[in-house]
């Protein structure tokens, strides 16, 4: 695939627009609570992040002719329901690891890293209502029900996962795998940004399915790709714990491609190794599984269903931006399925 | 004298699990026992991947059958959920969800049309008095004319304005704005909007608002005039209103007022 040359950059700017913008959101709670709240609320998103979702939102919304300004606040809230997830998310995966630092819970402890999830994830609404003065009751609600549509299909993909791993479901194929992350990370990873900055670009509603087909193939990619930086990235530019997936028993396209290869033994050998709980589980098991891996061509395996997937996106994205005029904007945006697997 | 143990060669990645404790420490499976006598070990295919095709030949996948499945799934996997989607969206309101009409927003959006002219009307004549006595010259208290898309105008407290010569299409605009403290006001307006209205004025934190009117004085040379009356003890901010055409509730540009320090 060819290499990635607007994107980097796109990203640096945008994101540092969006994470500059989401400051003053940020300060509301001021210094009350600071130790336990405001602080600690603006503790991940302080610690940078590519800002992918929000520079999503506003390149797409600059390619149908919206201005940056127009798209800011949207983007702003994207970055702060972004940090809302992770917070959560690392809380429910009990992971240890988050851009390069112990996450919150692990700092604070899950109680105030709750409070503070829930914290950044209605201070993301501030934003959404603010586009009432920029872009007029009608746009600003249809984004609001468009972000109602996103969160439910997220917490229902969130709940799929943890679903399969409380119950150590592991008779799973790829599709149910797809399912999954077509609600866990698509919707708001790719499709909502695409279709908020539709919005605003379009300044009006969009139908049911519009970039549905792109978010999801680009989505899917980069989800897949994550999973595999976790098994075989470089753990000093990677910011989160290597192997972690494998110690939080994540159902991941390799784990459940693995446990639809190995022989009955070395499967059954797998399924008491998923349902360990973490503490439970020993740095040899993880390794052992981590070989399986590699002796069962599950990795090479993802990553071709990975770039199978960006390749479908690149073909919807052409359908999705047809007669678009050019724009580095829209030249980020095709590379978008090139850059999701070139990243490290 | 005590046997010495050997600890079989294993890479880190080939450990054995423990899976229990009363495992034992096991030696790993052999990946063979005998020598490959088969023609396509001369060529390299004992490496992991290959090994690992020939161990599950049935649901051996070479990466680009890997690709191709990636698409295929995708593919069917996001075709069912539109399916699903768009069948229970029918079952739940007898239509698409994307034809929903959200009966809240549009009275909201009534609302504020009529509290807008309601606004409007009971100042018409104090902003009428004014207007007129300020035509056709700039006063001398900082009068200032905004012309669509976009002009600021910057004044002292109280200040009125006049159109600016025009290009054809443009939207004129009158300024009034009644405050006590220096304020600075910037309109933009989009040619194709036919009934501007303006919204409640916000700043981006807080409830605080200003409220403003939108008015076409002129239809046939497009001359708008804007009121807005800043209250009192408001906090120096920026305060954003969108312009939205009255007819079709699209918006097509903004009002901004900002109170200096």
């Amino acid at each position: 695939m060819a290499k990635t040359s607007v994107a980097p950059a796109l990203l640096e700017e945008y994101g540092a627009i969006a994470r500059g913008a989401s400051q003053k959101y940020l300060q509301v709670h001021g210094d009350r609570g600071a130790e336990y709240l405001g602080d600690a609320l603006r503790d991940y998103p302080e610690r940078g992040g590519r800002s992918l979702r929000s520079s999503l939102c506003i390149a797409v919304a600059r390619c149908f002719g919206a201005s940056l300004e127009d798209a800011l606040n949207s983007a702003v809230a994207l970055e702060l329901f972004h940090n809302a997830f992770l917070v959560h998310d690392d809380v429910e995966d009990d992971s240890e690891e988050r851009r390069g630092r112990p996450t919150l819970h692990v700092l604070h402890g899950v109680p105030i890293a709750v409070n503070v999830g829930d914290a950044l994830g209605l201070l993301g609404l501030r934003p959404l209502l603010d586009n009432r003065s920029t872009l007029g009751l009608r746009v600003a609600t249809s984004i609001l029900e468009e972000t109602e549509r996103m969160a439910s299909e997220t917490v229902e993909g969130q709940a799929i996962e943890l679903g399969w791993r409380r119950s150590n479901v592991i008779d799973l194929g790829e599709d149910d795998y797809l399912r999954m992350v077509l609600k866990k990370t698509c919707w708001y990873t790719m499709i909502f940004p695409h279709r908020v900055g539709a919005m605003i670009g379009k300044r009006g509603r969009l139908g049911q399915d519009e970039f549905l087909h792109l978010g999801f193939f680009v989505g899917a990619a980069f989800q897949i790709q994550d999973d595999l930086l976790n098994l075989i990235g470089d753990p000093k530019r990677y910011g989160k714990e290597m192997n972690g997936d494998l110690w939080e028993g994540k159902r991941t396209l390799m784990v459940i491609h693995l446990l639809n290869q190995v022989p009955g033994p070395e499967r059954e050998r797998l399924r008491r190794f998923l349902a360990q709980p973490r503490q439970s589980k020993r740095s040899q098991d993880v390794r052992w599984v981590r070989g399986l891996m590699d002796r069962y061509g599950s990795i090479e395996y993802c990553r071709g269903v990975a770039h199978g997937l960006a390749g479908a996106a690149s073909r919807e994205f052409e359908q999705a931006f047809a007669g678009q005029p050019a724009s580095r904007d829209l030249d980020f945006l095709r590379e978008l399925p090139h850059w999701v697997l070139e990243r490290a | 004298m005590a046997a010495r143990k050997t600890a079989p060669k294993t890479t880190p990645h080939e450990a054995q699990p423990e899976s229990g404790v009363s495992d034992r420490v096991k030696r790993p499976e052999l990946p063979r026992t005998e020598p490959i006598r088969s023609w396509t070990a001369l060529f390299g295919a004992d490496s992991g991947a290959a090994r690992a095709q020939a161990a599950y030949a049935a649901g051996a996948r070479t990466t680009s059958e890997a690709v191709q499945r990636g698409v295929e799934l995708g593919y069917r996997v996001v075709d069912e959920y539109l399916r699903q989607g768009s069948t229970a969206a029918d079952a739940f309101t007898g239509r698409g969800r994307q034809q929903a009409l959200p009966g809240a927003e549009f009275s909201q959006m009534a609302e504020r049309m009529m509290r807008s002219a309601q606004d409007f009307t009971s100042l018409w004549f104090e902003m009428m008095g004014s207007f007129m006595a300020n035509m056709p010259a700039p006063g001398p208290n900082g009068q200032h004319a905004a012309h669509a898309p976009e002009r600021a105008a910057r004044g002292a407290p109280s200040s009125a304005a006049e159109p600016a010569a025009s290009d054809a299409g443009r939207w004129r605009v009158v300024v009034r704005i009644e405050s006590t403290r220096p304020t600075e006001v910037t309109v933009s307006m989009d040619e194709a909007i036919q009934t501007p209205m303006v919204e409640s004025l916000r700043s981006a934190l807080g409830s605080a608002h200003i409220d403003a009117s939108l008015e076409v004085v002129e239809d046939s040379a497009r001359v708008v005039r804007l009121w807005a009356r800043v209250p009192a003890g408001l906090p120096a901010d920026r305060y954003t209103g969108a312009v939205l055409d009255a007819a079709t509730g699209r918006p097509g540009g903004r009002v901004t007022i900002a109170i200096l320090e």
